[in-house]
């Protein structure tokens, strides 16, 4: 009797315990997965968040853009084109002016022939700092030659460009971008770089096109953020992330710079 | 296979391997070198028990559990890192060593039983510890992950295999003996897998995730 009873206790006991044993568990599992859930979605918040903020900051930074390129526009506008054709009414109405000799009259003319024709200058000058028509016409490869053309005339600054892609010249908008980042760069490494020695290179890599821009201009710290954040280089990122490219560059103080970009 | 010989084999070649490079690695490691040095030697200690003095090795077991959780309970403590977490680990640190120690001291007589209770209170918090290092972990730089994956695995199966054990006794079921012991055989050569794979990440694939 005693030994059964004994026995009974020693189950109750074996099966408490693997009771205890299966809840304990089931708890631990339970709470784990609750947790880890908590913790995967607010790390993914985080993530979403700063996705948010670097998208904000690029619109922020087109948005500036737009602004000082429409704040140019007026100003070139204003200066090359609506002072000349001020000058031109002013002119138009001393025609009007009764009793002009022969000699007044071939001058006002002269003057208005002359200032008219520079207004037509300077409106061609801007339509094609805006958009150059060769792009248009003759495809990007020209439009960069005719870029790089510009840049040698000047003397102080040689660029070399070579190129082994058939660009599509039918996708214009992706041609623009290309073309933007090129002149931006270009540029900053006039006018901030100081370089001599440029070189533009397009070559094909595991059937991903490749840019690869060198100068021998000062440089500038990567490392630094100011550096990175600055307007034009956010210009350069969104144009490019807009190819679906990626880029890289390295660059430090008078080492010149070497930007490599990728796009589809 | 299901011979425990090569199971010591393998535990031993484990902890030759662990104590290679010994005195360049960290705290964790080295705590983690003595626990595989501390099992190997409990376990074949307590298999040669019968064969050299005659005496049954259940009493063994007490110092299996102990010394698992202890030495395990400061290898997640250098792991472990919010306040809360270190908090628990330290408390029962002290707590439960006492807490079991001192029913030997009330009643000696269970020194020489297998305790239940003992393995559940012993086992538990290290399965918790070793659950939070694997939450803590989530997304983040793994920190003797294979090693605590083997761990949980052994030791979430292991549990059960000891109660079951338990539970077959008191029915007296002799052929589900063997079943019991080759799973648990089994088992640790899971387990030995992991730290294998552990050390294997530790000295060749230094970057990747230790």
């Amino acid at each position: 009797m005693n030994s059964i009873s004994l026995e009974n206790t020693e189950l109750i006991k074996a099966v408490f315990f693997i009771l205890l044993a299966f809840l304990s568990m089931f708890l631990v599992l339970i709470l784990f997965f609750y947790f880890s859930r908590k913790k995967i979605v607010k790390q993914e918040i985080e993530k979403k968040n700063l996705e948010i903020d670097y998208q904000r900051a690029l619109l922020n930074s087109i948005l500036i853009t737009q602004e000082n390129e429409r704040q140019r526009i007026a100003q070139d506008l204003h200066d090359d084109i609506s002072s000349k054709l001020n000058v031109v009414s002013l002119n138009s109405y001393l025609l009007k002016t009764p009793n002009l000799s022969e000699a007044e009259q071939t001058e006002i003319t002269n003057n208005i022939i002359d200032l008219t024709q520079k207004a037509l200058e300077n409106s061609r000058r801007i339509a094609h700092d805006l958009l150059p028509p060769v792009l248009e016409k003759f495809g990007l490869s020209a439009g960069i030659e005719e870029l790089v053309e510009e840049y040698n005339s000047t003397k102080a600054t040689k660029v070399n460009y070579k190129n082994s892609i058939l660009f599509n010249d039918a996708d214009i908008d992706r041609n623009l971008h290309i073309f933007r980042i090129l002149q931006e760069l270009l540029n900053n490494s006039v006018k901030h770089g100081k370089a001599s020695l440029i070189s533009i290179e397009f070559t094909t890599l595991e059937h991903q096109n490749m840019c690869t821009y060198i100068d021998n201009g000062v440089g500038f710290d990567y490392l630094d953020e100011d550096n990175r954040k600055g307007l034009g280089m956010r210009n350069i990122e969104s144009r490019i992330s807009f190819l679906g490219g990626k880029y890289t560059i390295t660059s430090k103080p008078n080492e010149g710079v070497k930007i490599v970009f990728n796009f589809v | 296979m299901f011979d425990s010989k090569y199971l010591y084999l393998t535990s031993a070649i484990l902890c030759l391997l662990y104590f290679i490079g010994f005195s360049k690695q960290g705290k964790t490691y080295k705590i983690f070198s003595f626990y595989l040095l501390g099992v190997l030697f409990i376990d074949f200690i307590s298999s040669k028990l019968w064969k050299w003095f005659g005496i049954y090795n259940i009493f063994t077991s007490h110092f299996y559990d102990l010394f698992q959780f202890v030495i395990l309970s400061y290898f997640y403590a250098t792991l472990l890192k919010t306040k809360q977490q270190l908090y628990i680990v330290y408390s029962l640190i002290i707590v439960l060593p006492i807490f079991l120690l001192s029913r030997y001291v009330f009643n000696p007589k269970m020194f020489f039983e297998y305790s239940l209770l003992e393995t559940y209170l012993a086992t538990m918090p290290i399965i918790i510890y070793g659950t939070m290092h694997l939450y803590n972990n989530l997304n983040e730089k793994k920190e003797f992950h294979y090693a605590n994956i083997g761990i949980l695995l052994y030791l979430f199966c292991s549990t059960f295999i000891f109660l079951l054990f338990e539970l077959k006794n008191v029915f007296k079921i002799k052929s589900f003996d063997n079943f019991l012991i080759n799973i648990n055989i089994i088992l640790q050569f899971i387990k030995f897998g992991f730290f294998f794979i552990q050390w294997k990440v530790i000295y060749f694939n230094k970057h990747e995730l230790n």
